[in-house]
């Protein structure tokens, strides 16, 4: 996208024409002033607290589509930085409280025992469409059994810091929680079948598409993430 | 110089009366003094009188050796402070008086070609302990100025009487103040007070004329006793502020004392320099007058980009680059209002995607790789409509949340070596910015080292939430780890999401500022914060210090009774101030960091690290409740005290012999916090004052109060909740007072021998009551 914005005059002018713009001055500051009297003041916008004890269980598949990269990509989501070639794409339904952006700790989220990339905040839609890297089975298939595992918040932090002991002490918790895996109709009421990509540039486009259809409020989002490529 | 007494002997004889001299010169010692209207270095304007006074022993001759260079020089294993240049000569000044002194009148030329040139001098006297040795006396320096003086200046209320400014808002007058114990040639002058556009010394010695910009001088007399009564209106608020894309035009104030509208030299002018003697500002807050064209595009993963330039920027020069990396949960394409703004006024600016949800190192990631992305393809971005025209050398980074901590951690990646930069170095990121920054990565990590570094903090952030309960919601971390340049601004009512352009404020308290005045008041400190950094805009330095109450944009939301801004700025180390105590060292109460005592008669005194030791702001035990500047491994300290009741009570710093000449420095710094929830707090809950009191050798002191610019040490923000009570974390503001605002009224005050400074609290000279935090007392040079 170009635009152009053209801005105000200069704003220095000849003397003479200082006294008109003294007292158009005076008029938008009345007009400011009585503009302000009418808007309404500011309000309270905390962010939804969060709760004591983790990990948070309560989440839904509403869409799974497995997936293969011509061209690796780096999970940055994990400590150790590793490198995936398949995986799987999930929309899921979650608790807007936990899924509302914050600076400071987030939960994270878990699929099993591997943190779930997240490709959007999903605060305002409770829809959160994630990457879980997975291995490729030896039938050529995405090696990831929904059903036998859970999809949870765990302790909040920062996904670059959690590594694999981490993350099995988090999958350890959940199952204590009583945290259940997908049910296996919900799996396959969600399963789609396997896609394969040149790389995660084509990966994130699919992604858009699906945060434009399951969270519609993240415009800006979708718009970044399809943005015209630089050509020559 | 035209010397009034002893006669300049020829080189030849000069030579060999040096060399005589030299030869005597082993065993020297310096038993001799050498001073210049009272101190050793001076600047001077041309035709100016000088006494030089020389001490040594009576009845010895004694002789003036002048340079051009300072120096020093090693000779017979003695360090002269003189250069020995070609250039040096001598005067004969006879045998010195029997009372071991000797005194007398010099009067600088008048020539033109000697503007701006410093001479070097060292006196001589025969030993009269020791048969052929001879005293040397300490190095001394006369600048040859114009009749440079500060006039354009702001009247005040009470003490020091004239506020001597560098930025005056458009529309606001402009007065000439002349304090006549200082100037004691101007009293009872009568003359015109020229208002004329700014030139270069080098254009004033070829074009002495005078040109008032309003179309004639102000008839000026100054009959008073005193300043208050020498300060008059020279422009109501008529001067053209038009300056284009930079900020401030210039202008030199010139009293005509022969009244022949011409700049002679005994005329005194406010700006013979580079600098003009004052700028007038426009509306900060306004667009600049460029075109902006906004592009976005992608590079590849995590490199979308939002870019915004003037649009005929074909026809510009090299443009700086300003990067903005967003928050956690935040889009690259919510900074138009910064965007637009700077790029109206001919700055490049870059937001891009950050990759923030893993954590700040990945964010940091993103920062580094867009930055490298666009200075690698600028042929190809926007269709290489930047090409030629960026400057690579000039960026400043700008992140917000954890992309604030992510662009300090950039920096600090370049420097620990875990990143190398392609295509742009360490030295050309200029000025690190963080919005409310997070902080993770904790004190190793988190720091931008010595890059100059700016923070913004808003007092409702919802998010980055600055209570004591969470080390990583404190943003002031970053601010006192920073080791350059520092400067802050905080903002009582203003949200987490007010910062961006998106919808949600992320606030919480009372008495909330809301977007559209966030951003005015961004848009008008954003300008001349990276005016000031990357192009050093003079006026612009003027708004990153002075007291919002006194100075602020015109279009800044001032009907807002809920804006509060606290601006805190240091200067960095490598500015040439001095520190008297920063209370990183030396940590016995009763000595400064600098090594001078430190005396108190305030109850509760104690130095610690600026880190509420407990998680919620309850007023407690601690004297250092609420403060958040760091955390467990952080070094920041600084000082809290109370202060209260009828008596006079003081804290005071002992200057140490190695600042006490300060008549090399121009202001007495320091920073300033109300200690939140404390009951000597909320007892007096306004801006709290107090009274500064320099004194000398001499037994001169002179003082000014800190609420004299109007306003003082802000309250804290009347949030609630972080414990029990009402206000939040302890803000710091700086204070910086002119030196020279303590010489006004002819108080005596021997800068050239500065003892101590006191802090002084009672009736008359303070708030009634309160709980102060104090840090970085500095003398600075700017």
């Amino acid at each position: 996208m170009t635009s152009t914005r053209i801005p105000s005059p200069a704003r220095a002018g000849r003397p003479a024409h200082r006294a008109r713009r003294a007292l158009a001055s005076l008029g938008l500051l009345a007009l400011t002033t009585a503009l302000a009297a009418l808007s309404p003041a500011p309000a309270d916008d905390p962010l939804p607290p969060l709760p004591d004890k983790w990990p948070v269980g309560g989440v839904e598949v509403l869409h799974a589509r497995p997936f293969t990269l011509a061209q690796p990509a780096v999970h940055a989501w994990r400590a150790e930085q590793p490198k995936y070639s398949a995986g799987m794409v999930l929309v899921l339904a979650v608790d807007k409280a936990l899924a509302t952006p914050r600076q400071t700790a987030e939960p994270i989220l878990y699929v099993g025992d591997q943190t779930a990339a997240r490709l959007n905040a999903g605060s305002e839609s409770g829809r959160l469409v994630v990457v879980v890297p997975a291995p490729l089975g030896a039938d050529g298939k995405v090696a990831l059994d929904l059903t036998a595992a859970p999809i949870f918040f765990g302790t909040p932090g920062l996904p670059e810091q959690v590594d694999a002991a981490a993350a099995k002490r988090e999958l350890q918790a959940a199952k204590r929680a009583g945290i259940a895996p997908p049910t296996a109709a919900a799996v396959k009421a969600a399963l789609q079948d396997q896609v394969a990509f040149d790389g995660e540039l084509q990966l994130r486009l699919y992604a858009s598409d699906l945060i434009e259809q399951f969270s519609p409020q993240e415009a800006d989002l979708v718009s970044g993430l399809r943005a015209k490529p630089v050509t020559r | 110089m035209n010397h009034h007494r002893g006669q300049t002997p020829s080189r030849a004889r000069a030579a060999a009366l040096l060399s005589a001299l030299l030869l005597c010169a082993a065993p020297a010692a310096r038993a001799s003094d050498l001073l210049i209207n009272g101190q050793p270095d001076v600047s001077v304007a041309q035709g100016a009188s000088l006494t030089v006074s020389v001490t040594g022993t009576p009845g010895a001759l004694s002789y003036l050796l002048v340079d051009v260079s300072p120096g020093p020089t090693v000779i017979f294993g003695q360090s002269l402070p003189l250069g020995f240049t070609p250039a040096m000569f001598t005067v004969g000044l006879g045998p010195m008086p029997g009372a071991g002194e000797l005194s007398f009148q010099v009067v600088t030329p008048v020539q033109p070609e000697l503007l701006g040139h410093t001479f070097y001098l060292m006196a001589v006297v025969a030993d009269g302990a020791t048969a052929g040795a001879s005293d040397f006396s300490n190095g001394a320096s006369v600048h040859i100025g114009g009749r440079e003086m500060q006039l354009a200046a702001n009247p005040l209320p009470g003490y020091p009487h004239a506020e001597y400014v560098r930025a005056f808002n458009a529309g606001a007058p402009v007065s000439v103040a002349v304090d006549p114990t200082q100037h004691p040639e101007l009293a009872g002058v009568s003359c015109s007070a020229y208002v004329v556009a700014h030139k270069s010394p080098e254009q004033w010695v070829s074009d002495p004329s005078l040109a008032d910009v309003r179309g004639a001088p102000t008839p000026v007399t100054f009959s008073g006793a005193d300043l208050a009564s020498n300060i008059f209106t020279v422009d109501g608020g008529t001067l053209n502020a038009n300056a284009g894309t930079s900020i401030g035009v210039g202008y030199d104030l010139v009293l005509d004392l022969d009244g022949d509208a011409q700049l002679g030299n005994l005329d005194p002018i406010d700006g013979f320099g580079a600098e003009a003697g004052f700028y007038v500002v426009h509306d900060v807050t306004q667009p600049g007058p460029l075109a902006v064209t906004e592009v976005i595009y992608s590079g590849g993963i995590w490199l979308g980009q939002d870019l915004y330039y003037p649009t005929n920027i074909a026809g510009m020069g090299q443009l700086p680059l300003v990067t903005v990396s967003h928050g956690n949960g935040h889009n690259y394409q919510w900074y138009d209002h910064i965007g637009y703004h700077l790029a109206s006024y001919g700055f490049i600016v870059m937001s891009h995607e950050n990759n923030t949800q893993p954590g700040v190192e990945s964010a940091s990631g993103t920062t580094l790789t867009n930055v490298d992305y666009l200075l690698g393809h600028l042929d190809t971005i926007a269709g290489g409509a930047l090409l030629g025209h960026l400057d690579k050398h000039n960026i400043a980074w700008i992140g917000h949340s954890r992309g604030g901590e992510g662009v300090a951690r950039a920096y600090d990646r370049i420097i620990d070596g875990t990143y190398v930069p392609v295509n742009f170095t360490s030295a050309d990121v200029r000025l690190v910015s963080s919005i409310a920054p997070t902080d993770f990565l904790g004190t190793v990590s988190a720091t931008p080292h010595g890059v100059d570094y700016h923070l913004w903090v808003g007092g409702a952030d919802a998010d980055v939430t600055g209570c004591a309960s969470n080390d990583i919601a404190q943003s002031f971390h970053l601010l006192d780890r920073a080791e350059g340049k520092r400067t802050c601004i905080s903002l009582h009512g203003v949200g987490h999401g007010d910062f961006h352009d998106s919808v949600g404020s992320v606030a919480t308290g009372p008495c909330l500022v809301g977007k559209t005045d966030t951003h005015t008041i961004m848009r008008g400190y954003l300008l001349p914060l990276v005016e000031h950094h990357l192009l050093g805009n003079v006026p612009a330095q003027d708004f990153l210090w002075r007291q919002w109450e006194r100075f602020h944009p015109i279009g800044a939301p001032v009907l807002n009774p809920c804006v509060v801004v606290d601006l805190q700025y240091s200067p960095a180390p490598t500015s040439g101030k001095f520190v008297i105590d920063d209370f990183q060292t030396n940590p016995a109460t009763g000595v400064s960091s600098s090594g001078g005592n430190v005396t108190f008669t305030v109850p509760a005194f104690a130095e610690d690290r600026l880190d509420d030791p407990n998680s919620d702001f309850t007023d407690g035990a601690s004297l250092f409740n609420g403060f958040t500047e760091g955390r467990s491994t952080d070094v920041t300290r600084g000082l809290v005290f109370d202060f209260a009741g009828a008596a006079e009570q003081q804290v005071s710093f002992a200057v140490v012999p190695a600042a006490q000449n300060a008549t090399g420095f121009a202001w007495l710094s320091f920073r300033a916090a109300q200690v939140t929830r404390a009951p000597a707090t909320t007892l007096e809950l306004t801006d709290t004052f107090f009274t500064v009191t320099l004194s000398d050798g001499s037994g001169h002191s002179s003082s000014v109060s800190t609420n004299a610019w109007g306003g003082g040490t802000e309250e804290p923000y009347q949030r609630t909740s972080c414990g029990i009570g009402f206000g939040w974390g302890n803000e710091f503001e700086t204070v910086r007072i002119r030196l020279a605002d303590f010489l006004s009224d002819g108080t005596g005050l021997d800068l050239s021998d500065l003892r101590a400074v006191t802090f002084r609290f009672g009736p008359g000279l303070s708030s009634a009551t309160g709980r102060l935090g104090l840090d970085d007392l500095e003398l600075t040079t700017n």
